[in-house]
C-alpha cells in the first residue's frame, strides 16, 4: 500500500501556521473594501485597457491636468481592472484576500528560513498582521509590491551559501548539535541552503553533498529568479525601488564586512561573494528598467516629480510616534536595541545598513513602515533565534522524523496534515471564492464595500443628470464616486491629491473648513455640485445650509449632502 | 580566519569593466534627464503636436517688444468724432495732486498710452504715469517717504504691491498688463529703492508665482501673451505645465459674471488671445473654437439682457441675478453700469466681427455711455475713473484709434 512521504506529515506548529493563514484569509475575505484608493487603480487599469496606452496625466483628476503622472503600477491596475471586468467587486474582494495571504505566507517563509524556527515565523506573521491591521481592507498595488518584497526576502534567505560554510558538518541525530541558524551565523545576510537541503537527508548534510547542491544551475538560476521577480515587480508597482535599495545595501554591507576582515578594499572587491552581491544588485536595478517608464522611474524620484514612485509610496509624510506606524517602529527599535546588547550573533554591516536606512526612510515617510516591518523581521529574527539557542530558553530545535520510510507508519502520523487539509477546505467553503461552486451569488455591494463609501450618493448621481462642471467633494470619496457614479464625472480631489498644486490643496482645506469666502473659491473652480461628508465636515455643512438661494439642496442621506450651484 | 578565496585577475578586470560601464550609462542617463529634461507629456486639453518639451522652461519664449493689438473698426454710428473728443476731454488724467491712486494711474496709462502728453500742465503725461509705476523715486515724490514702495524686490524678480490700499495696484498683474499694452519693452528699466531691474524681472516674478487657480489671472495671461513669441508651453516651479490653451480653459472655467469687474476682464483677455493667435499661433484649433463659442454665448447674453436705455448692469449675463450691491465700493448703480457697459464695448472693439452683437445693440450701449459721461461732474468722473477709462478707450477703439491719437479740442492735448 503506497504511503505518503514523511515530509507530508505535518507537525502541530505547521497546523498552527495553517490556522493562522486560514484565519487571516477568511477575515480579509469578509472585510468590506476600503472606500478609496482601490477604485482609482481599477479605473486607471480600465482606462489603460480601453486606450491601450498609459495616460500622461491622471484622467480622473481634471485639476491636475498640468502635472505629468504616468502610473508606476500599470500592471497592477490592469490586473485589478481585468478582475473587476470579469468578476465585479466580489472578484476584487477575493483578490485582496488571496494577495494578502500570499504576502503573509511568503513573509512567514522568509522568516522561517532566516530563523530556522517555525514558531518565530508564526510570531513574525502575527506582528506583520498587527502592523498591517488598518490596511487589511485596502487592495492596492503596494500590496503586490509587498508580496514581491517577501518573495525577494525568501530568495535571499535561500541564496547558495559560501564555500567555507560547506565545511560545517550537521548531524541532526545528535540532539546537542546547535540548530542550523547558529551554524550559519558568520555572515548574517549570507543566503543559506534551504531547509530541505538540511533536513531531507536522513543522514545529515555533508560537505560533499552540499557542495554538489551549490551547483552551477543554482548559481545561475538564482539571479534569473531575482531578475524575473524584479521585472514583474517593476511593472506591478514602483516600490521595486525598495527591493533594489535592499540589494544595494546588502552588497555594500558585504563589501564592508569583507574589507574589514581583509583590511583591504581591493581584496574585498576581488572576493566572489562581494562581486556576486554587486552583480545581483545591478541586475535587479537593470531589470527595473524593463517597464514603460524606463529610466524615468528613477529620475522622477530624484527630481521629486509629483507622480513619482516615491509619492506613490506616500511621499513626504513624517512618522508620528503616537500613531500605529510609530508604535510599530518603536517596537522594532526596542527589539533591535535588546538584540544588539544580547545577541551572540555577530551584527553584520548589512544588518546595520538595512536597519538604519529603513528607519531613516520611515522617519520621512511613515507609509514605509509597511516595508520596514518585514525587513526588520528578516534582519532581526536570526539574532532572536540565536539568542534563544544560546540561552537555552527553548530546547534546540532538531528534526526528528515521525517515521522512517519503509517502516510501519505510526497511527495518527498524518493527523495534523488532515487537520490542516480540513482547515483549508473549510476556509475555501466558507469564503466567497467558492460561491460559484456552491451556487451562491456574490455578496451585496453594501457588504463588499466599506459603509463609509457614499453608495446612496452614487445611486443618486447615476439617476440624475450628470453634472458637466466640477464636482467638489471630500478627497476620500473621489475615487469611489468616480468609480460608482456616472461616467465622466469631474471630481475636485481623490486619492491622488498629491498631484494637485499647493494652492489647490490649500483651497480644498479652506472649503473643508468653510473658511473665508469659500463659496467664491468654489466659483473660481467652476463648481457645479458641492458634496459634503456630513459626519466629517460639520462646519462646511452648517455653512452650506446657511447659504441663500445660490445653493440648492439636491440630495441628502445619512452620509452626504449634495448642493447645486445655481446656474447663471 | 580562513583567507577568502579571490577571483582571478581576469574576473576582477571584468568586474571593474562592468562597474565602469554601468556607472557611465547611469551618469549619461542622469545627465540627459537633468540637463535636457525632455518629456513627451501631453495634457488632455492641449493637443500640441510636439512630442518633446523642455521641462526646465520656466517661461515662454519672450520677445523684448510686446505685440501691439490694433483696433480694427471705425464705426461713426457708435460714437461721432465730436462725442469722442468730448468724452476723452473729460477723461484726461488729472493726477497732478499728491498721492494719486495707483489704480487710477494704472488705468489712465492703459487708456492713454505712454506717449501722450497734454498742453495743460495739470494733466500728467503718459511718460510721467509710467515713471510713477516704474521708478521708486517718482513714486516716493508723489506718495511721500512714509508710504511703502509700490515695487517690491522678490526672490524671483520684482513684484507690484497689490490690493493693499490706494498706493498699490488694484488687480494682480494689472500694471504689468498695462505696461505691456502700452508697448513697454522687457528691458525697460525698473527702479526700486536701492536697486534697479527691468520689466523682465517683473514678468519673471509674475510667472514664478503664478498658479493657474489663483483668483486673478487674466492680466498675467494677457501680459504673457503679448510678450510670447509662440505657443510653446512652460512649467511653473511646482512642475505645472502651462500654455495658452490651459490659460484659456482656465479663463472659461468660471461662469459668466464671476471674477473681477463682473467677469469682463476674462472676456477681454480671451479676445486678445484670439487676436494674438492670428499672429503667433498660441492656441490649438479646439481651444480657439471653444473661445469663439464662449464669447458668442457672452454676446448672446449681452444682447438679450441689455437694458432699454442701452446699458448693462452687474447681471449682464443673467437678469435673474439681483443687482443689489454686494460691494458698495463700486459706488452705486451708475458705476456698475458704466463698468459693465464700458468693458463690453471694449472687448467687442477688439473682437472678430463674428462675435459682435447687432449694430443697434452697440449703438445703444455706446450712446448711453457717451451721454452719461457728458453729464458727469468732475468729482463723479474722478470717483469712477477706472471704469470710465475702459469706456473711453472702448469708444476710441470703435473709431479705429487709441485715445492718444484722437484729436481733442484745440490746444488741450498734444500728441507726438
Amino acid at each position: 500500500m503506497p504511503v505518503l512521504s514523511e515530509r507530508y506529515a505535518l507537525r502541530g506548529s505547521h497546523f498552527m501556521v495553517c490556522l493562522c493563514c486560514v484565519g487571516v484569509y477568511l477575515l480579509v475575505s469578509y472585510l468590506p473594501l476600503f472606500q478609496s484608493v482601490t477604485w482609482h487603480h481599477v479605473l486607471m487599469g480600465d482606462w489603460i485597457l480601453s486606450h491601450r496606452a498609459l495616460p500622461q496625466v491622471d484622467p480622473f483628476l481634471p485639476l491636475s491636468d498640468g502635472f505629468r503622472s504616468v502610473p508606476t503600477s500599470w500592471l497592477s491596475d490592469v490586473l485589478m481592472a481585468a478582475i473587476w471586468r470579469g468578476s465585479g467587486v466580489q472578484g476584487l474582494s477575493i483578490a485582496l484576500a488571496v494577495v494578502t495571504l500570499a504576502m503573509l505566507i511568503l513573509t512567514g517563509r522568509a522568516c522561517r528560513l532566516r530563523s530556522g524556527r517555525l514558531r518565530l515565523a508564526l510570531l513574525a506573521m502575527a506582528f506583520l498582521i498587527a502592523q498591517h491591521w488598518t490596511q487589511l481592507s485596502v487592495l492596492r498595488p503596494e500590496l503586490l509590491g509587498l508580496t514581491c518584497f517577501a518573495a525577494l526576502l525568501c530568495l535571499l534567505a535561500q541564496w547558495p551559501d559560501q564555500p567555507e560554510r560547506a565545511s560545517v558538518r550537521f548531524d541532526h541525530t545528535n540532539r546537542d548539535q546547535p540548530d542550523a541558524s547558529s551554524l550559519l551565523n558568520n555572515v548574517a545576510w549570507t543566503p543559506r541552503p534551504s531547509e530541505n537541503q538540511l533536513e531531507t537527508d536522513g543522514r545529515g548534510v555533508h560537505p560533499t553533498v552540499y557542495q554538489q547542491a551549490v551547483s552551477a544551475f543554482r548559481l545561475i538560476g538564482a539571479p534569473i529568479k531575482v531578475v524575473g521577480l524584479f521585472v514583474l515587480w517593476a511593472n506591478l508597482d514602483g516600490s521595486v525601488l525598495v527591493g533594489v535599495a535592499v540589494l544595494a545595501l546588502l552588497a555594500l554591507g558585504t563589501a564592508w564586512d569583507v574589507a574589514l576582515a581583509e583590511r583591504s578594499i581591493l581584496a574585498a572587491l576581488r572576493t566572489p561573494r562581494v562581486q556576486h552581491a554587486v552583480y545581483l544588485a545591478e541586475l535587479a536595478g537593470l531589470a527595473t528598467l524593463l517597464q514603460p517608464l524606463g529610466f524615468r522611474l528613477w529620475t522622477d524620484v530624484i527630481h521629486g516629480e509629483r507622480g513619482s514612485a516615491w509619492t506613490a509610496l506616500g511621499g513626504a509624510s513624517p512618522l508620528v510616534l503616537t500613531s500605529g506606524s510609530g508604535l510599530a517602529v518603536a517596537a522594532v527599535c526596542l527589539l533591535a536595541a535588546v538584540l544588539l546588547r544580547w545577541s551572540p550573533r555577530r551584527v553584520s554591516a548589512a544588518d546595520v545598513l538595512l536597519m538604519l536606512a529603513g528607519l531613516l526612510v520611515t522617519a520621512f515617510n511613515q507609509q514605509m513602515t509597511d516595508w520596514l516591518a518585514p525587513l526588520a523581521l528578516w534582519v532581526l529574527l536570526p539574532h532572536v533565534a540565536d539568542l534563544i539557542a544560546s540561552r537555552s530558553w527553548i530546547a534546540p530545535k532538531c528534526y526528528q522524523p515521525l517515521f522512517v520510510e519503509g517502516e510501519p507508519v505510526p497511527p495518527l502520523a498524518f493527523k495534523y496534515t488532515l487537520l490542516s487539509g480540513l482547515a483549508i477546505w473549510t476556509a475555501f467553503a466558507l469564503s466567497p471564492i467558492s460561491n460559484p461552486i456552491f451556487g451562491r451569488g456574490p455578496l451585496p455591494l453594501n457588504r463588499l464595500v466599506s459603509k463609509h463609501a457614499p453608495q446612496a450618493l452614487t445611486e443618486f448621481l447615476k439617476k440624475s443628470d450628470a453634472p458637466t462642471g466640477l464636482v467638489w467633494l471630500p478627497e476620500s470619496w473621489g475615487d469611489w464616486v468616480t468609480f460608482a457614479g456616472p461616467r465622466g464625472l469631474k471630481v475636485s480631489a481623490n486619492s491622488q491629491i498629491h498631484l494637485l498644486s499647493e494652492r489647490q490643496r490649500s483651497d480644498i482645506l479652506q472649503v473643508h473648513r468653510a473658511e473665508g469666502n469659500w463659496t467664491r473659491t468654489l466659483d473660481r473652480y467652476g463648481v457645479e455640485l458641492l458634496i459634503i461628508d456630513k459626519p466629517h465636515q460639520p462646519r462646511l455643512l452648517d455653512a452650506a445650509l446657511a447659504q441663500g438661494a445660490d445653493w440648492t439642496i439636491r440630495h441628502e442621506d445619512d452620509l452626504s449632502l449634495v448642493l447645486n450651484r445655481k446656474n447663471h | 580566519m580562513t583567507p577568502k578565496p579571490l577571483t582571478s585577475t581576469r574576473s576582477f578586470a571584468l568586474f571593474l569593466t562592468v562597474q565602469c560601464l554601468i556607472a557611465s550609462v547611469c551618469s549619461a542617463a542622469w545627465w540627459m534627464s537633468s540637463s535636457s529634461a525632455t518629456s513627451d507629456f501631453k495634457p488632455q486639453i492641449s493637443n500640441l503636436k510636439s512630442s518633446s518639451e523642455d521641462r526646465s522652461r520656466r517661461e515662454p519664449t519672450l520677445a523684448n517688444v510686446p505685440s501691439s493689438v490694433e483696433p480694427r473698426y471705425d464705426v461713426p454710428e457708435v460714437v461721432s468724432d465730436e462725442q469722442l473728443a468730448n468724452v476723452l476731454f473729460k477723461l484726461r488724467p488729472r493726477f497732478r495732486h499728491g498721492q494719486p491712486k495707483i489704480n487710477h494711474i494704472d488705468h489712465a496709462l492703459r487708456c492713454w498710452g505712454a506717449e501722450v502728453s497734454f498742453a495743460d500742465p495739470q494733466f500728467v503725461s503718459g511718460d510721467e504715469m509710467r515713471r510713477l509705476l516704474t521708478d521708486h523715486d517718482a513714486f516716493k515724490s508723489a506718495w511721500g517717504d512714509k508710504t511703502r514702495g509700490l515695487l517690491i524686490a522678490k526672490e524671483q524678480g520684482v513684484a507690484y504691491r497689490t490690493q493693499q490700499g490706494d498706493a498699490s495696484a488694484s488687480h494682480v498683474d494689472h500694471t504689468l498688463g498695462t505696461l505691456a499694452e502700452c508697448g513697454t519693452t522687457l528691458d525697460f528699466p525698473i527702479r526700486l529703492a536701492g536697486r534697479s531691474a527691468t520689466l523682465r524681472d517683473v514678468l519673471h516674478q509674475a510667472l514664478a508665482s503664478f498658479d493657474i487657480n489663483q483668483a486673478e489671472y487674466e492680466w498675467t495671461t494677457l501680459a504673457v501673451a503679448l510678450y510670447a513669441t509662440d505657443g510653446r508651453p512652460w512649467y511653473t516651479p511646482e512642475g505645472d505645465r502651462l500654455d495658452f490653451n490651459r490659460l484659456a480653459q482656465r479663463i472659461m472655467r468660471q461662469k459668466f459674471g464671476q471674477g473681477v469687474c463682473y467677469g469682463n476682464h476674462r472676456l477681454y483677455s480671451l479676445t486678445l488671445l484670439l487676436r494674438l493667435d492670428d499672429e503667433k499661433h498660441l492656441l490649438t484649433v479646439t481651444t480657439r473654437q471653444n473661445i469663439l463659442a464662449h464669447l458668442t454665448e457672452a454676446t448672446r447674453r449681452l444682447k438679450e439682457n441689455q437694458h432699454a436705455e442701452g446699458y448693462w448692469d452687474r447681471n449682464w449675463h443673467d437678469l435673474k441675478v439681483s443687482t443689489n450691491d454686494e460691494d458698495m465700493a463700486l459706488g452705486g448703480p451708475l458705476s456698475r453700469r458704466i463698468l459693465s457697459t464700458g468693458h463690453a464695448l471694449e472687448w467687442w472693439a477688439m473682437a472678430p466681427s463674428e462675435l459682435h452683437p447687432p449694430r443697434e445693440t452697440l449703438v445703444r450701449a455706446s450712446q448711453w455711455v457717451v451721454h452719461e459721461i457728458e453729464r458727469m461732474s468732475e468729482k463723479s468722473i474722478a470717483d469712477n475713473y477706472t471704469f470710465l477709462s475702459h469706456a473711453g478707450r472702448a469708444l476710441a477703439l470703435w473709431r479705429g484709434r487709441f485715445p492718444a491719437s484722437v484729436s481733442g479740442p484745440p490746444d488741450e492735448r498734444s500728441t507726438p
